[in-house]
């Protein structure tokens, strides 16, 4: 009897062994460290919408009707895009980055995208700036996850990179295939390169970040800007691009798509 | 009494560990953890691709052998990356000028080979993928290859109890990613290293593994007339040429990249370890033999707007010459790589 329980003890003194990495592995999930601030600096925090619009009017998906610069009507089917490497550019000279923070906004989840920065240094910010798309970095490091994962279908898979601007429906005008317009912004390497850093001007009013509270600010995304200056899209003559010339063309009208319509404080 | 239920304890115990050990059994691996190391002779430069994101595992390496092999990849489940990359012709698709890919489709480019990929910035004939990782997002959603979307992959991968299991043991995570699937395939065939051919024998050790006359003349040769291009130890320069094929191109090549006009009729120039398996040449199979290729260079340039200046009178070989790079081109052949029972489906 007894060396029967010698025997099973050491199988299950065998067993632990043989589970000894799993367990080891388990235990060296790490929580994510959290960077907690030290000094007596304060910290404060706004909100920011992101509007999706054509004109005055909130975009709505295949049921809206549209008009761009030129007189083409229009609908929209799909419309997203990124925003990344937001910057907020205090009075005394300093400015907030936020931390590595990519953010895919898409139409299809409605027409407004919220986002937070907080543990921002109180004080009074006169500008903004962000980047409509993906920073060629991450354009080139490999299998990303989140916002960037290439599940999200915002990835050329022949001509490997990001999506950063997605615009697709239709318009009569259109002399693409069955009247589809569909506009695909991308490319990161020269002269075809899409990434445009946007800085929409806060005009007379600042954005005022204090303690314990959450200020509010309210952006306008325009898709009638993509066809309207500085140069004009006409349907009839150009109803797609996947990168290239044409994408930069739009890419360089999308600086003027963003504006701040309100500042909370 | 108490002995009793002692035992029972200890039988209760034991049966309990072997189940939570079953998933370790599962994937025990012929493959131990001294033979995922990788290695290269001092000669090859530095990687591009070092794996510091992507640290190896015996069980990553396994899992994305599994996927390599896995025609769950493709729309309906014919097609796996293994099908156009075999490893007996160094992971090129033997004596197939185009590859059938799904709905015996045909591609419209010749299937390379898959090695040394650690020194590869781009991939594709174009250099359409940038990185090594996301490289396989390209054949998998390809319409005429595997025509699947990543979004499906993850969904069956993730029905599937023995990839949940895997994909645990390879990531400690519950949840299947594509970064993690991508991750896995790359564990494998960022693996697939080349450098045990008797050219490299002959390098390391001349006395022992001696070239014979004519594979001595051929490699002066292909040194003076080839090299520069087919750059050694890789025998590629990673850049994008015009070759003098056709004097206007049906597939524009790097252009369709880059949508620069000088790039026009460009594709990346090929290595040339083991040319000798990967038949047939050229980006769309157009060549049987390694004697047509040589012929096209010393007789066959066509001219174009954006062909190579260093072919702009073709390349001047003898018959003898061109016997001798052939000789010399076929010690760059390594059938201990072809042959690497790690790399077998």
């Amino acid at each position: 009897m007894k060396q029967l329980i010698n025997f099973f003890t050491l199988l299950f003194l065998l067993n632990l062994l043989a589970c000894k990495k799993d367990n080891e592995l388990k235990s060296d999930i790490k929580d994510p460290s959290i960077n907690t601030p030290t000094s007596n600096a304060k910290y404060g925090s706004v909100t920011i919408n992101f509007n999706n619009k054509a004109g005055s009017e909130s975009l709505q998906l295949n049921i809206g009707n549209y008009l761009n610069a030129n007189g083409d009507s229009f609908n929209v089917s799909k419309f997203k895009y990124y925003i990344s490497n937001i910057v907020l550019k205090n009075a005394d000279g300093t400015t907030f980055v936020e931390p590595e923070c990519y953010h895919l906004i898409d139409n299809r989840k409605g027409n407004k995208y919220s986002l937070i920065l907080d543990s921002v240094p109180v004080g009074t910010y006169n500008g903004i700036s962000f980047i409509l798309g993906v920073d060629s970095t991450r354009n080139t490091s490999g299998a990303q996850i989140g916002a960037l994962d290439p599940i999200n279908g915002m990835f050329w898979t022949w001509n490997q990179g990001y999506i950063f601007l997605m615009l697709e429906g239709n318009s009569p005008n259109s002399v693409g295939f069955n009247n589809a317009i569909v506009f695909h912004l991308g490319g990161f390497t020269p002269p075809y390169n899409c990434i445009r850093k946007v800085e929409p001007t806060f005009g007379t009013r600042d954005l005022i970040l204090s303690e314990n509270k959450v200020s509010k600010m309210e952006i306008k995304t325009d898709i009638l800007e993509m066809f309207e200056s500085p140069s004009l899209i006409k349907f009839a003559q150009t109803s797609e691009s996947m990168g290239g010339p044409i994408s930069v063309t739009i890419a360089n009208n999308c600086l003027n798509m963003f504006s701040i319509t309100s500042i909370e404080n | 009494m108490i002995t009793r239920i002692f035992i029972y304890c200890i039988i209760a115990f034991g049966i309990l560990n072997t189940i939570s050990c079953k998933i370790d059994s599962k994937v025990k691996p012929l493959v131990t953890d001294d033979d995922i190391v990788l290695s290269w002779p001092d000669y090859f430069p530095t990687p591009v691709y070092n794996f510091e994101e992507n640290p190896r595992t015996k069980e990553g390496f396994l899992l994305g052998k599994k996927l390599f092999y896995d025609p769950l990849l493709s729309r309906d489940n014919t097609i796996s990356c293994g099908s156009c990359h075999q490893q007996f012709v160094a992971f090129a698709h033997s004596d197939h000028d185009f590859s059938h890919g799904i709905d015996n489709l045909l591609g419209v480019r010749n299937s390379p080979v898959l090695f040394n990929l650690m020194w590869q910035k781009e991939f594709f004939w174009d250099g359409g993928s940038k990185h090594i990782e996301v490289q396989p997002i390209g054949p998998i959603t390809n319409p005429i290859e595997m025509d699947e979307t990543l979004e499906n992959v993850i969904t069956k991968l993730s029905n599937r109890a023995d990839y949940r299991s895997l994909f645990k043991s390879a990531f400690n995570s519950d949840s299947i990613t594509s970064q993690q699937m991508l991750k896995a395939l790359v564990q494998f065939m960022g693996s697939f290293i080349s450098a045990t051919s008797r050219y490299d024998k002959h390098l390391q050790d001349p006395g022992k593994h001696p070239f014979s006359t004519d594979e001595k003349s051929g490699l002066a040769i292909f040194e003076q007339k080839c090299g520069s291009c087919h750059a050694p130890p890789l025998f590629t320069d990673n850049s994008y040429r015009n070759n003098g094929l056709d004097e206007t191109f049906v597939d524009s090549g790097r252009f369709h990249i880059t949508n620069i006009n000088s790039d026009m009729g460009k594709f990346k120039v090929p290595t040339l370890r083991n040319i000798e398996l990967s038949y047939p040449y050229m980006h769309d199979g157009r060549f049987e033999s390694l004697e047509e290729v040589l012929s096209h260079y010393t007789n066959g340039v066509k001219q174009s707007g954006t062909l190579d200046p260093t072919l702009a009178n073709g390349i001047n070989l003898s018959a003898t010459e061109k016997t001798q790079i052939v000789a010399f081109l076929k010690t760059l052949t390594d059938i201990e790589f072809t042959k690497d029972e790690r790399f077998k489906e």
